[in-house]
């Protein structure tokens, strides 16, 4: 299970092809031409108990070409089909962005926007059942930075299998996830750890490693660089699989790092088509809780307009339908209030390291 | 400041009176509607020149049937109200720009210290404005600095040809008179029965009407009216009241002229829509009066803040004291909302990119105060103003639910013409299958029929077009009546119309089609004469039939109706009037080439000071 499916060339072309023709075949029978796709939003989410994470359920929506908007879409996504084979036959590969400027050239089939080449390459991710690694599609963000006593081994631009210790092969950046992190690319070679801590903010994980937590604590740390991207929410679930490690993630108390959360642990709405191989159900929100704010007494902000919408929206999330997150969220309303990971200086640049995070590994049965 | 004319000129005895003395009363011994005093007096400019700079005021005058020109300086002897004339000689004018001799017309220079106003309340607006309602007239303005640089130019052209209509002049009607105003003409009349009195003097009143007004004033019939008592012509004021009147006739009144207020507004604001209406004239207190109202919308207009309100009395500009004035105050009672344009709150002057002309012809304008910045309170005045700013927003709300409609329309096209094709097209492509066939997935996307007009200004022939398209997208065939909405009127005429049809109304006409099959499409073309290029920019089509058209309107039956017996009814009474008096018809002036003679009337003169 912990292996994504991947398609070779001739399947993913042969997937390609059967939206190509679903168009074309009701063209002939003089019906428009449409694609049918499950709704991409919070609604059509469910708990897939067989897999353990959140799963798009059976809505479907049909994007036929009765309106030109749609219409305009189907034509992009003939575009991107022809693009994606060219690039499979010329054995290149080109980022979404790169492809939204190509697709300069492609007349009435030229995209918008950014966001929606990404949202069409993601369409077709979907109704196709392939990567955008098999499309040969690559992302613009970048992935997380990892620091602590694990070794992988990564395939680099030469083709030559490279072992990296991220602890002592690297400076304090870390080691660089790449945005393949599939076996063909990343082997996951050796540890000695006992979790995996994922920080939202870069400058927790700064100061973490100014503290020494990851040798103190036997843990690696992965900056998550705010909302994950798929190779870090990935390389996140390899690990939890291959080592069998818990997971902890380490975010600010605010409305959106309890998003973070849910794209780690249960699955993020826009790729709840591959859950199953991104997202690790057995990840726990260590904090910062809204119980936090009140037992630390920690220095907090107003919950802005924004915040009290999402966290309004969070209630009816079914990600966040467990006892615990209601308490979470409906505290938090209730307090109307926010802080930050950063705000645990009050007591001074230590406190993190050597109060905050013992105390609540502690809770959980990581203590050391 | 230096202002040039190509008018009458003045004849060389009136130009004392004209601009070294301030008049009163004029209008009591006239009444029709008169341009009135244009901001202020030219005997108060010559005053204010003197005044700041002790300077004269230079006059150019030449009247066509004079073989010279006078040239005379003027000032003012305040205590006599006379003018003090010096240097005046006849002779040869020239025009410094042309060099040709000028036949007739009027200049005047004069010096006088003052600030040059810039932005809403300037001259330059006040020409802006003035030359919108008068669109027979071309204006210019240079404004140069004291070392002879240009800071301010504007140049309005003539749009139209067609000059004003002359207005006749009409007895007082009894409704609008007050007891000063009747004493002092029973002290001046030279009639010797209060019977004749009665009838020479007021319009509106019959002989019967006289006796039974001088019975309810308990008058005898042949009593001298000179010798009236003020009680007794106070009875007569009550009198006139009660006793039941003819309205006064309503050829004293010049609109300006729905076609004529889309020209001149169209040359001083780019819009893309032009929306006018001229009510029908009616009567406050014995004063017959006209309401007019253009909306334009679009274009360069900007959409941010308030709309522009243009304000005319008479066809003076109304510059100052907008909120105040009950133009303004009948426009905020409108709900805009409904027609389409933002009005926060609900009330008040809405937001958006449209601007409303406001005229008000009548041969009694009640101002707020004397300075004729605002014009004051009338419940009938308001009512009309609120109507003709409801037809006009009637207007706008047609446009923008077309242009969505249009809009829409357009976007079918492009899908089933452009990207339903190259959809084809890649899919084959990608697939190496055969293209399909795409025509019946087009009637499914389609579903409907769809209409499309287009006005055009034909140059050659010199008409105004209309192009009809009309598609059937739908699986079944398709037979309509189309009706169109054309200017009719005296000087317009269908002039090139191949499809025959029949007139349904005023400005409507119809045509029957031939079945329309599935897939196909048709042309329905036609030509308006006696119109210029751009006065007809937007119609209104209808239609018969079964299913819907996109583009068009079903007729609305009841309605049409209504209008033809409306429309019955008008010629009716036209009939009567034409039949019982046939010299109080209409008189309109025929158009004509502008060319000012020497029995034109001077604007503005008749009115000055009251």
């Amino acid at each position: 299970m912990s292996e994504a499916p991947r398609k070779n060339r001739k399947q993913v072309v042969e997937a390609l092809h059967e939206v190509a023709a679903e168009m074309h075949s009701r063209m002939q029978r003089g019906d428009p031409p449409r694609m049918t796709l499950p709704v991409r939003t919070k609604t059509n989410i469910s708990f897939d108990n067989k897999l353990g994470v959140f799963k798009y359920g059976k809505n479907k929506t049909v994007r036929d070409a009765t309106k030109l908007g749609s219409a305009r879409q189907l034509l992009r996504t003939l575009h991107i089909t022809e693009f994606i084979e060219e690039m499979i036959d010329s054995e290149k590969s080109s980022t979404l962005r790169e492809m939204y400027y190509i697709s300069e050239g492609w007349g009435n089939g030229k995209f918008g926007s950014q966001n929606e080449s990404n949202n069409l390459a993601e369409d077709l991710e979907i109704v196709t059942k392939c990567l955008r690694e098999d499309f040969k599609l690559r992302p613009e963000e970048d992935g997380a930075r990892i620091i602590g006593n694990i070794t992988v081994e990564e395939k680099n631009r030469r083709g030559e299998w490279m072992r990296i210790n991220c602890r002592d092969d690297v400076g304090d950046s870390g080691y660089g996830v790449p945005y393949n992190v599939e076996e063909e690319k990343l082997k996951l070679v050796d540890e000695d750890i006992d979790f995996v801590m994922a920080i939202e903010t870069g400058g927790m994980f700064d100061r973490l490693i100014e503290n020494g937590f990851d040798e103190e604590a036997r843990c690696a740390l992965i900056h998550l660089k705010g909302q994950p991207a798929r190779s870090t929410r990935r390389i996140i679930r390899r690990i939890s699989d291959e080592w069998k490690k818990p997971v902890v993630v380490f975010a600010d108390c605010d409305p959106w790092s309890f998003r973070i959360y849910a794209s780690i642990a249960y699955g993020a709405i826009k790729t709840a088509h591959i859950s199953e191989y991104l997202a690790t159900k057995e990840a726990t929100y260590l904090g910062i809780t809204a119980d936090d704010i009140l037992a630390y007494d920690l220095p907090s902000d107003d919950l802005t307009k924004q915040d009290i919408g999402a966290l309004e929206a969070e209630l009816s999330d079914p990600r966040f339908n467990t006892g615990w997150w209601q308490e979470q969220i409906k505290l938090m309303q209730e307090l109307g209030k926010k802080a930050e990971q950063q705000s645990l200086a009050k007591y001074g640049l230590d406190f993190v390291t050597d109060t905050y995070l013992p105390e609540k590994l502690d809770t959980i049965g990581l203590g050391y | 400041m230096i202002s040039q004319d190509n008018g009458p000129g003045i004849p060389r005895d009136s130009i004392e009176g004209v601009f070294g003395k301030f008049l009163l009363g004029s209008r009591f011994h006239a009444i029709r509607q008169t341009r009135g005093q244009q901001g202020i007096g030219i005997t108060g400019v010559v005053m204010y020149s003197q005044l700041t700079t002790g300077a004269k005021t230079r006059v150019i005058s030449k009247v066509k049937s004079d073989s010279s020109a006078v040239f005379v300086d003027l000032g003012i002897d305040t205590k006599k109200n006379k003018a003090i004339k010096s240097s005046e000689k006849r002779d040869i004018w020239i025009d410094e720009r042309t060099g040709e001799e000028i036949s007739h017309g009027l200049k005047i220079t004069t010096v006088m210290k003052a600030k040059y106003q810039r932005g809403k309340k300037s001259v330059y607006q006040y020409l802006r404005m003035t030359s919108i309602v008068n669109p027979h007239a071309s204006i210019s303005l240079v404004v140069m600095d004291k070392e002879g640089e240009i800071i301010e130019e504007g140049n309005w052209v003539r749009t139209s040809n067609k000059l004003p209509r002359v207005v006749e002049e009409i007895k007082p009607h009894p409704h609008g008179i007050q007891l000063g105003t009747l004493q002092r003409m029973l002290r001046e009349s030279t009639d010797r029965r209060m019977t004749s009195f009665l009838k020479h003097n007021f319009s509106g009143v019959s002989p019967r009407a006289a006796k039974e007004i001088l019975g309810v004033a308990d008058i005898e019939e042949g009593r001298t009216p000179k010798r009236i008592k003020p009680e007794e012509a106070k009875a007569m004021i009550t009198a006139f009241q009660t006793v039941k009147l003819l309205k006064p006739p309503m050829d004293c009144l010049s609109p300006i002229e729905d076609l004529l207020i889309k020209k001149g507004l169209s040359k001083a604001i780019d819009s893309r829509f032009a929306s006018t209406v001229t009510r029908s004239p009616t009567v406050s207190q014995g004063n017959p009066f006209q309401i007019e109202v253009g909306l334009v919308f679009g274009g360069d207009l900007s959409s941010e803040g308030p709309i522009e309100i243009l304000r005319f009395a008479n066809r003076v500009p109304l510059m100052y004291q907008q909120g105040g004035c009950l133009l303004t105050k009948a426009l905020e009672a409108v709900n805009w909302k409904s027609y389409g344009l933002e009005q926060p709150g609900g009330s008040g002057i809405p937001k958006g990119p449209a601007a409303v002309l406001v005229h008000l012809a009548s041969t009694n304008v009640q101002f707020t105060s004397e300075a004729k910045e605002a014009v004051s309170y009338n419940e009938e005045v308001f009512d009309e103003v609120r109507k003709a700013m409801l037809e006009v927003g009637r207007g706008l709300k047609n446009h923008l639910k077309k242009s969505s409609e249009r809009k829409k329309a357009k976007e079918k096209f492009e899908l089933v013409n452009i990207i339903l094709p190259e959809i084809a097209k890649k899919s084959s492509e990608l697939l190496g299958r055969e293209e399909p066939d795409l025509a019946p997935v087009i009637t499914q996307i389609m579903n409907a029929v769809f209409l499309e007009e287009e006005l055009s200004w034909n140059k050659e022939s010199r008409l105004s077009m209309c192009s009809v398209t009309i598609h059937n997208y739908t699986a079944r065939a398709r037979a309509y009546t189309i009706l169109a909405k054309w200017p009719e009127g005296e000087d317009t005429s269908m002039e090139f119309n191949p499809r025959g049809g029949r007139k349904e109304a005023k400005g409507l006409w119809a045509w029957r089609l031939d079945t329309l099959d599935p897939g196909t499409s048709t042309v329905l073309e036609f030509g308006i004469s006696g119109l210029s290029k751009g006065d007809w920019n937007e119609t209104d089509i209808f239609f018969r039939g079964n299913g819907e058209i996109i583009g068009a309107t079903r007729m609305d039956e009841a309605l049409l109706d209504e209008q033809r017996k409306a429309e019955a009814l008008e010629a009716a009474v036209e009939e009567v009037r034409r039949s019982s008096a046939p010299s109080e018809g209409i008189k309109e002036r025929p158009i004509e080439v502008l060319e000012p003679s020497a029995n034109t009337d001077w604007f503005g003169m008749e009115g000055d000071g009251e």
